[in-house]
């Protein structure tokens, strides 16, 4: 009987390339994927990486991504009523006062 | 300019530690931030900090939190809570004039490297009614 092996390999192998750099990069591109999907937040970043808050924004910003990147120009509508609305909230409760 | 909105701020411990270093660190010291500890915090899959914050306002019957990150944003807003975000904050501050515009804001925000792209930020002045 044969032995028998089907592989998916990645070009790592076949460019030979360091290994522990491509994984490093894989997971730094799935890590960066998953922001853009919204999947995973900053504060997760910070604590899978080992960077700070400010370290991981600015990680994330280096690759031209932030999660205002993620609003669409409904998205900013709604926010724009929704910040109105704050105010409006604000304004009356100081009249109540 | 949060205080202006709100009678009391509450921070989670974890969102606190997160403020390690910065602006951040140095606007928590001030006393209308109160860091109050969480007593069951939801199995979410989120940052801690976000898991925190949920959990806290189901904790004290709070409706509305701050956050920029889309999926505590969206799973509050499934949830009956009413969060908002940091846009949706500086849109209120001018309508309630504590700024005249939300482009200086904008503007200091990408300096500090925010990373909002050309195209968002004359879509938000476009909006914001500055364009």
């Amino acid at each position: 009987m044969s032995v028998q092996l089907v592989i998916d390999v990645d070009d790592w192998l076949i460019e030979g390339k360091d290994p522990k750099q491509v994984e490093e990069q894989m997971k730094n591109d799935l890590i960066l994927d998953e922001y853009k999907n919204g999947d995973i937040s900053i504060g997760q970043i910070a604590e899978h990486t080992g960077r700070t808050i400010e370290e991981a924004m600015g990680w994330v910003s280096s690759h031209g991504l932030s999660a205002y990147n993620r609003m669409t120009p409904e998205m900013i509508t709604n926010s724009v009523k929704k910040g109105k609305a704050l105010a409006e909230r604000l304004k009356k409760s100081k009249q109540a006062q | 300019m949060l205080e202006h909105f709100y009678d009391e701020i509450f921070i989670p411990p974890a969102v606190q530690r997160e403020c390690k270093t910065g602006a951040a660190q140095i606007a928590l010291q001030h006393s209308f931030f109160n860091v109050v500890p969480v007593n069951n915090i939801l199995l979410l899959n989120m940052g801690e900090g976000e898991k925190e914050v949920l959990s806290l306002a189901f904790e004290r019957d709070i409706k509305e939190i701050l956050t920029d990150d889309l999926r505590p944003y969206n799973y509050a807003l499934r949830n009956g809570l009413s969060p908002i975000n940091s846009f949706e904050f500086i849109v209120a501050a001018k309508e309630a004039q504590f700024i005249d515009k939300v482009q200086p804001v904008l503007d200091a925000m990408r300096e500090k490297g925010e990373g909002i792209h050309e195209e968002l930020y004359q879509e938000i002045l476009r909006q914001a009614e500055e364009l």
